[in-house]
């Protein structure tokens, strides 16, 4: 198990806050480790879908499922997917937030929040952000660059 | 929009294309077919307030063509 009890609790908690259905898409490969040309290594995959199967079994909102990108490239490729791991959440809320690499240390926060909010929770933007956003006319890519601790 | 959380430590390469000096670092680009154009309008924040970070992504937004470039 990677999770103590005590944040599998603190979790199923944040969990009480889900809205709606939850999905959790992990582009991995399965033998991560494994070099070849044009097939780079993915050290952290193995350890990215044991962490959310531990995850997923603290809510009944949540739903994982495993993309093998040697199996399904094209799915990886349709979804932008160019490096892994990467776990896309989806749920009723627009947008889609995107975790590149295995989310341990403060990151698994960030993770567990953003489920909350792809869920359809009430979000705390201020009124002139949410009023801001609404004049976007065009798709936009935000990537934050961060380190899990 | 889409938002990638990126552990750049796994991935040195991006740390190299946009010359990330510490973190947290908010790189905003025009999304085309799920990923973001690299260098066509991008704009790239520190760890700056929200009202900063709005404005990015207006700005962002305002770039029409790919050619007008305002990497910062």
């Amino acid at each position: 198990m990677l999770l103590r009890e005590a944040d599998r609790q603190a979790v199923r908690k944040h969990f009480e806050d889900l809205a709606g259905p939850v999905s959790a898409t992990l582009y991995s490969r399965q033998d991560g480790s494994l070099v070849a040309p044009g097939r780079p290594a993915c050290p952290t995959c193995p350890t990215t879908e044991a962490l959310l199967r531990e995850v997923e079994e603290l809510s009944e909102w949540l739903s994982v499922t495993v993309r093998d990108v040697d199996e399904t490239p094209d799915a990886a490729r349709k979804a932008g997917i160019g490096r892994l791991p990467a776990i896309e959440l989806s749920g009723v809320a627009k947008g889609t937030v995107r975790f590149v690499g295995l989310p341990d240390g403060h990151e698994f926060g960030s993770l567990i929040t953003a489920a909350t909010w792809v869920s359809g929770a009430p979000l705390t933007l201020s009124d002139n952000a949410t009023e801001q956003l609404s004049t976007l006319r065009r798709p936009l890519h935000v990537k934050v660059l961060t380190t899990p601790t | 929009m889409t938002t990638d959380i990126i552990m750049v430590e796994e991935f040195p390469d991006l740390a190299q294309t946009y010359s990330v000096a510490s973190v947290p670092l908010t790189v905003i680009e025009p999304l085309e077919n799920g990923t973001g154009l690299v260098g066509q309008g991008t704009k790239v924040l520190g760890a700056q307030a929200e009202e900063v970070f709005l404005s990015a992504l207006s700005e962002v937004d305002r770039i029409g063509a790919p050619s007008q470039d305002s990497a910062s």
